[in-house]
C-alpha cells in the first residue's frame, strides 16, 4: 500500500514539475522514499537496467550513452544530471513505470555514487554495471579507492555483467569471481612512459601479495599496463581495444573508425566506454559512428566560446579530486598555443561557517602547469594564497601568477594579447560563475574590437 | 641530515606524497624505505622518520612489518630522535585497534587503544595550541583514540581532539610527534615547521616564507571565526 501511495503521489510531482519545466529535479524521488522507504526494491525496472559508476567521467559517461540510445531510437529514463544518489535514482525509475507499476519497454540508465554502491546496487539488481575508473577522490566524499573498491564488490549481484576499464588494474579486479566481466582499454599511446608523471599512484603495491608493482607502461596516475613479478597478478585482457589518433581525431575498434569527440584522453576513456558497450548491445559500428559524428560533450562540463580570434573554454573540474584537476593540467600541458588559465576552485558550500580543505591541492600536479606557453595563470577565490603556494612549489614563475579574493575580480587581470585561448577551470557548482567570467572576457574583447 | 620516508607505496594519503617531498629539500639524505626493505634508522644515524596515512585495511600489515623492529624504535625515540607520524598511522603505536569484533594488536608503544567504526567518518577541522603557536588542520577518520592522557601533543580550541570529549590531539612524547591533522599540515603551520626544523639544526628559510605565512594567517582566521562550526561540509 506504502509503496502504490508512493509511486502515484511522486508521479504527479513529476507531472507538476513537468508542467514547470523544472523536471531535473530529485525531490520526486525523494518523496517516493519518504512514503516507502523500500522504493527502489518494489519498483520493477526497465527491460534493460545500466547502472554507471566510477570515480571520474560518470555524469559525461551517462550523458553521452543517454543521447546515443535516444539516437538509436531506444527509450531511454536517466539521471544526466549527476543526481546519483538513492532519490535521484528514484526519481529516474518513476518515469519507466506507468502508475500500475507495469515496467515500460525502455532503457534505464542510472548514474550511482560509487560509495553507496554497497546499497544501493542489491536494491537495483542491474543488469550492466559500467565502471569509469577508480582513483582517490575527496578524502571527506570517498576516504580512499580501497574503501571504495569494497563497497562495490560488496554490492554486486551476481545477474549484472560488468564493464570495466582494464587500463586501469585497479577497478578491472572488481567481481573476477563472481560476474560476467567485460573489458575496454585504449592500446600502448606515444605519450604513455614507462616513469610515473604524477604525484599520486594508487596503486603501487600488488593488491594480492604486496609486492612492489613494476609498470611496463604508464599513462597518467595508475592507469597503464602493470604486472606483480612476485605472483603474477596483471591487467585483464581488453574485449574491446581502441586506438586513438588523437592528430585525427579518431577512434579505431575492430578496424572500425568513430569520431573522436574531444581530444582529452580522460574523455576518450569514457567515449570507448560508451562506444564498447553499444557494440556489445549489438548496435551496428556504423550506426554509432554516424550517431558520434555532431555528438559534443555536455556545456555543463566543457563550454567553448569563440570570439574574434580567441577562444574561452569553461572546463569542470570536481573539487577535492587531485586526478581529475591533474587530467585537465596534463590537457592544458599539452596544449599547442599560447594560453592563459583562470583557476576558481574554491568550494562555496565550505565557505559557510567552515574552511576548505586543500590537503587534495598536494595529491594534484600544478607542476604540468610550468609551461612557456601558459603565460599567465589567475587565482580567484578565498582560498587564492593556498592556491598560490602551490603553484610557487611547482617552480612557477611568480611573475605569471595573478591573485584575485574575489573570482569575478580574474576577468580584469587576463592579458589576451597574443593569446590564443582562455582556459577557465571552475568547480562544477560554479558553472553560472564561470560563464560570467567568460561574458566579461568576451564582451571586453567586443569593446576592443 | 638525513630524513627516511617509510612505506610511501602504501602510506601516502591526503598530500603526504607532496609533504614528504617538500619535507625532504630540507635535507642532505633521503631514504625512501619499501615494505620489503630494513628501515634504515635500524642500522644507520637518521635524523627524521615520517610514516604517513594510509588504507586502514593495511595498518595490520605495517605493524605486522614494524613489529620486529619494535625496539629500534623504542630506542629511536628515546634517543630524541624525530618520529612524525601523520593521519591513522598513528594507530600503529597504540595498543589495539578495534574494529567491531576484531582486534589487531599495536605495538604497544604508547599506551592507548583505537576504536574503529567504519559506519562513522569524522570530517572535521581543528584549531590547537602548542608551545605558543596556534596550530591548524584538517581531519577525515574513522577512528577515535582513548586512554592516551601521558603525552599529549597539541592543546584543542575547536573542532575534534583524541575523542569526542579529549581536550588533546595526538600524542607528543620526546621527539615522536603523533598527530591525526592530515598530510601537509607541516606546509600549513609554517611556524611550527621552522621549530621543528630549529631541533635539527636547520635555520634555513622556508620557500616563498611570506606567502606561505600569508596562507596560513588567512587559514587561522577562518577557523578562528566563531561562527565556524568546524565540520567540514562534505
Amino acid at each position: 500500500m506504502r509503496f502504490t501511495i508512493a509511486l502515484v503521489a511522486s508521479k504527479l510531482y513529476l507531472q507538476i514539475l513537468k508542467i514547470l519545466k523544472k523536471e531535473k529535479d530529485d525531490r520526486p524521488g525523494a518523496l517516493a522514499l519518504k512514503i516507502c522507504p523500500l522504493f527502489l526494491e518494489k519498483i520493477n525496472k526497465p527491460k534493460v537496467l545500466i547502472g554507471i559508476t566510477g570515480t571520474n567521467g560518470k555524469t559525461t559517461t551517462t550523458n553521452l550513452l543517454s543521447e546515443l540510445l535516444i539516437k538509436s531510437g531506444q527509450k531511454v529514463i536517466y539521471n544526466d544530471w549527476g543526481a546519483n544518489t538513492k532519490r535521484g535514482m528514484a526519481r529516474c525509475l518513476i518515469e519507466g513505470v506507468n502508475i500500475l507499476n507495469h515496467s515500460k519497454k525502455v532503457y534505464g540508465i542510472l548514474e550511482i555514487d560509487e560509495v553507496t554502491c554497497d546499497e544501493t546496487l542489491p536494491k537495483l539488481q542491474l543488469d550492466y554495471l559500467l565502471v569509469t575508473n577508480l582513483f582517490r577522490d575527496s578524502m571527506f566524499r570517498n576516504p580512499n579507492p580501497y574503501y571504495v573498491y569494497d563497497k562495490i564488490e560488496k554490492g554486486l549481484t551476481k545477474k549484472t555483467t560488468l564493464f570495466l576499464n582494464s587500463d586501469d588494474a585497479f577497478s578491472s579486479r572488481l567481481g573476477k569471481k563472481t560476474n560476467k566481466c567485460i573489458y575496454y582499454g585504449i592500446d600502448k599511446l606515444k605519450s604513455d612512459t614507462n616513469i610515473a608523471k604524477n604525484i599520486v599512484n594508487d596503486m603501487q603495491v600488488c593488491p594480492i601479495c604486496l609486492e612492489k608493482l613494476n609498470y611496463e607502461y604508464i599513462r597518467f596516475n595508475h592507469i597503464g599496463k602493470v604486472k606483480c613479478k612476485n605472483c603474477g597478478f596483471q591487467n585483464p585482457e581488453p574485449n574491446y581495444l581502441a586506438k586513438i589518433n588523437f592528430s585525427k581525431k579518431e577512434i579505431s575498434i575492430n578496424n572500425q573508425i568513430y569520431p573522436l569527440i574531444h581530444d582529452s584522453i580522460f574523455n576518450a576513456y569514457n567515449e570507448v566506454l560508451v562506444i564498447s558497450f553499444l557494440l556489445e548491445l549489438n548496435i551496428k559500428s556504423t550506426k554509432i559512428k554516424e550517431y558520434l559524428e555532431h555528438q559534443n560533450l555536455t556545456k555543463r562540463r566543457l563550454d567553448i566560446v569563440k570570439n574574434h580570434d580567441l577562444e574561452v573554454i569553461t572546463m569542470a573540474c570536481k573539487g577535492f579530486n587531485p586526478v581529475a584537476l591533474s587530467t585537465v593540467f596534463d590537457y592544458l600541458k599539452n596544449e599547442k598555443c599560447d594560453i592563459e588559465v583562470i583557476l576558481v576552485l574554491d568550494d562555496l558550500s565550505d565557505r559557510v561557517n567552515s574552511s576548505e580543505a586543500i590537503n587534495y591541492l598536494y595529491d594534484a600536479d600544478f607542476e604540468f602547469l610550468n609551461e612557456p606557453h601558459i603565460k599567465k595563470i589567475i587565482i580567484g577565490g578565498h582560498r587564492c594564497y593556498d592556491y598560490l603556494y602551490r603553484l610557487l612549489l611547482a617552480d612557477i614563475d611568480p611573475k605569471k601568477i595573478e591573485t584575485c579574493e574575489n573570482e569575478f575580480d580574474t576577468s580584469s587581470k587576463v592579458d589576451k594579447k597574443n593569446i590564443k585561448k582562455i582556459y577557465i577551470l571552475h568547480d562544477i557548482y560554479f558553472v553560472s560563475g564561470a560563464k560570467k567570467i567568460r561574458d566579461d572576457i568576451i564582451s571586453e574583447v567586443e569593446h576592443e574590437n | 641530515m638525513k630524513i627516511e620516508i617509510l612505506y610511501p607505496e602504501l602510506c601516502n594519503l591526503y598530500g603526504d606524497n607532496f609533504h614528504q617531498r617538500y619535507l625532504s629539500n630540507f635535507f642532505d639524505e633521503v631514504y625512501v624505505t619499501s615494505l620489503k626493505d630494513t628501515p634504515k634508522f635500524v642500522s644507520e644515524q637518521v635524523d627524521f622518520v615520517y610514516l604517513g596515512s594510509c588504507a586502514d585495511k593495511y595498518l595490520e600489515a605495517i605493524i605486522l612489518k614494524l613489529r620486529v623492529y619494535k625496539k629500534e624504535i623504542e630506542k629511536y625515540i628515546r634517543d630524541d630522535k624525530i618520529f612524525l607520524v601523520t593521519g591513522n598511522s598513528l594507530e600503529i603505536f597504540g595498543n589495539t585497534i578495534n574494529i567491531l569484533d576484531k582486534q589487531i594488536e599495536g605495538l604497544k608503544i604508547f599506551n592507548f587503544r583505537t576504536e574503529k567504526d567504519f559506519n562513522k567518518r569524522y570530517n572535521q577541522l581543528f584549531l590547537g595550541e602548542y608551545h605558543g603557536y596556534k596550530i591548524v588542520g584538517h581531519k577525515s577518520q574513522f577512528s577515535l583514540i582513548f586512554e592516551e592522557q601521558e603525552y599529549p601533543f597539541i592543546k584543542k580550541i575547536k573542532g575534534l581532539a583524541n575523542n569526542l570529549t579529549a581536550t588533546n590531539e595526538g600524542i607528543k612524547y620526546k621527539n615522536f610527534y603523533g598527530t591525526y591533522l592530515l598530510g601537509p599540515f607541516l606546509i600549513t603551520n609554517p611556524y611550527f615547521l621552522k621549530d621543528l626544523l630549529k631541533t635539527l639544526g636547520i635555520t634555513k628559510s622556508l620557500p616563498f616564507e611570506s606567502i606561505a605565512i600569508k596562507s596560513y594567517e588567512k587559514r587561522l582566521e577562518d577557523f578562528s571565526n566563531p561562527l565556524n562550526n568546524m565540520i567540514s561540509k562534505h
